[in-house]
């Protein structure tokens, strides 16, 4: 890992950071990124997030409508048009 | 009703608890274990085989059952268990092979970032769920996309997050390296992130 990481590295930072503990040189990396990088930051919060929601998700069982919101969620590539 | 209401209904009746349960009621608790197992597991035949196991066993221990923890909850871990131990199985080994839906997420998600590996736009912030009904709809908007995660990248994240596998077990039994674990929970972890980004944020979700 470069002491200057680009974001789409930090991104990978922060997703292992959610499977196993980061070294010390990689937290002080990440560390110095995130206090310089709004972006990263919060796809940080959010990476996190969905982490305890889908956790959340599997432990606590459905959204009871679900079903609901299947119409709405139109398919993931149509996001890039 | 929900199963909560029924769950709720049983334990205040005197009446027996093993015939509580509608038959409406355990199709729409299996559908729902099976999407679980169809994400996790490859093989349809020990998905159908799994559920219905932990179907005879929420049946059967449904009259002892003890604790406010509702029917979908109760049932959900009892799969969780038995497909953990299927694949904990010593001589369990699969190989895991990439299909084009896994490798057009990849795309999608190296288009987030431009030529020098920054973001191609400026990621907002989400605004937490203030509400309980707020959340409850967000978790719902998030079930669907782990939905359409590709089959590949969504087991190897639902063995992560839902049977609790660490990186070296997952890669032990599907046949991949660490690296290649890395990768694809980083993917689907992105493909999330991007999906809610649209479906949730930017979808009415919050205005």
């Amino acid at each position: 890992m470069k002491l200057m990481p680009s974001c789409e590295e930090v991104s990978r930072l922060l997703s292992k950071a959610l499977d196993e503990p980061l070294g010390l040189l990689d937290r002080g990396i990440l560390q110095v990124h995130l206090s310089m990088c709004g972006s990263c930051r919060n796809v940080d919060a959010q990476l996190r997030e969905l982490h305890g929601m889908a956790q959340d998700l599997f432990a606590a069982g459905p959204a009871d409508d679900a079903h609901a919101h299947r119409a709405r969620a139109s398919h993931r590539s149509a996001r890039r048009e | 009703m929900t199963f909560q209401d029924a769950s709720a209904a049983k334990e205040s009746a005197a009446a027996p608890a093993a015939t509580a349960w509608s038959a409406t009621e355990l199709g729409a608790l299996r559908t729902r274990l099976m999407r679980h197992a169809r994400m996790v597991l490859a093989d349809p035949g020990v998905a159908e085989d799994l559920v219905q196991d932990t179907l005879l066993g929420v049946l059967e221990g449904a009259a002892q059952r003890r604790g406010d923890a509702s029917l979908v909850t109760w049932a959900t871990s009892i799969l969780k268990h038995k497909i953990a131990d299927w694949y904990r199985a010593p001589a369990r080994r699969l190989m895991v092979q990439m299909g084009p839906d896994d490798d057009e997420l990849a795309a999608e998600i190296d288009a987030d970032f431009d030529e020098r590996g920054h973001w191609s736009r400026p990621v907002p912030a989400w605004q937490q769920p203030e509400q309980h009904e707020e959340r409850r709809q967000m978790m719902g908007v998030l079930e669907d996309c782990m939905g359409r995660l590709p089959a590949q990248t969504g087991r190897v994240f639902f063995m992560r997050e839902w049977l609790g596998f660490d990186n070296s077990e997952i890669g032990l039994k599907l046949g991949l390296s660490g690296e290649n674990v890395r990768q694809i929970l980083h993917r689907a972890r992105m493909g999330l992130r991007g999906c809610m980004q649209h479906n949730w944020v930017g979808g009415g979700g919050r205005a």
